[in-house]
């Protein structure tokens, strides 16, 4: 009876050295692509394809809405939003995970392409307005994070902005004394 | 830091540098140039009111220079609206005065191009037209960022 917890300890031993002996089962995910690739050929153009689609321009002429006319127009916006969808879940691939906000903000994009596909489908030119705000949002706040040349204190020393000319700076001063 | 890491960290920089006008939400640095200030006054002929940044086109005017037409960028449509710049304020014929940054390429076919800073409009109200977080230089139009 004494021999029995050294037998055990032995035979657990063994399986634990052949365990660790065991080659490491192949990734199931190929994800040898740079993030940074897959922004610029997957989600970017993805987000692009979606925000082209609404919003307004105004001219002398009058105010022209860029909501889609055609089909192919809605199709390419709907496209798009599910690009940066499905993106927002290539980032959880592992390897690519860097840490907990990484992953919020990857759930958070998949929901707004999500948000931007349901306001396509619905043609919702509003809808997608505000959506499309929403997702630059989420990238504004991610490339903030992790692009370090938008990290506070990366900003380039550049030239300082012209001065207000004189006329003009009467101008800002009338309109400031108006509001007191 | 370690090494690996510095190194992907130049490599995304040069990268987001070098990836040209559709990365144009990304970074100042990766478009415009921090040693080209620019003063623009004309007349506004178009503004697209588009995600991500909003596209304010003019026509300058300068004593003894042609006209220019430029097209300036502004922070989104959203945080144009909620600084006090919105379809009203910013109609074609307006004459209004801008501070930015040119282009790296300062090219001007078809037209100049501009990340704004701010904008004095024909009242003299001063609004900021950029957007935080861009990593533009802390050159206080924005009275949001640190000191």
């Amino acid at each position: 009876m004494r021999r029995d917890p050294l037998i055990w300890a032995l035979g657990l031993a063994a399986v634990l050295l052949l365990t660790s002996c065991e080659k490491p089962k192949p990734s199931l995910y190929d994800t040898s692509l740079p993030v940074l690739e897959v922004m610029n050929h997957l989600i970017d153009p993805g987000a692009w394809a979606f925000w082209r689609a609404s919003g307004e321009v105004t001219e002398e002429a009058g105010t022209k809405s860029l909501r889609p006319t055609t089909e192919e127009g809605w199709l390419a916006a709907e496209n798009g939003a599910v690009q940066v969808a499905e993106g927002g879940n290539l980032m959880l691939l592992p390897g690519r995970v860097r840490d907990e906000e990484w992953i919020r903000l990857a759930k958070k994009l998949t929901q707004d392409g999500l948000e931007a596909k349901a306001a396509t489908e619905a043609k919702d030119s509003d809808r997608m307005f505000v959506a499309g705000a929403e997702m630059f949002k989420t990238c504004k706040a991610c490339h903030a994070k992790y692009v370090p040349a938008l990290q506070p204190g990366a900003e380039p020393v550049g030239a300082p902005l012209p001065d207000w000319p004189e006329d003009v700076k009467q101008k800002q001063n009338q309109f400031l004394e108006g509001k007191k | 830091m370690t090494r690996g890491l510095k190194i992907a960290s130049v490599v995304l920089a040069l990268a987001l540098g070098a990836s040209g006008q559709a990365q144009a939400h990304h970074a100042f640095a990766a478009e415009f140039d921090s040693n080209s200030p620019v003063l623009l006054r004309g007349k506004v002929t178009r503004v697209e009111w588009i995600n991500p940044h909003a596209w304010v086109h003019l026509v300058a005017q300068a004593p003894g220079k042609p006209d220019q037409e430029w097209m300036v960028e502004g922070g989104t449509p959203n945080t144009l609206f909620r600084s006090g710049i919105n379809k009203a304020s910013l109609r074609p014929g307006t004459t209004i005065i801008v501070r930015g940054y040119q282009s790296k390429d300062h090219l001007c076919t078809p037209q100049c191009r501009a990340n704004g800073r701010d904008l004095t409009l024909e009242n003299g109200q001063k609004l900021f037209m950029g957007s935080s977080g861009t990593g533009a230089p802390k050159d206080g139009s924005d009275a949001s960022e640190k000191k």
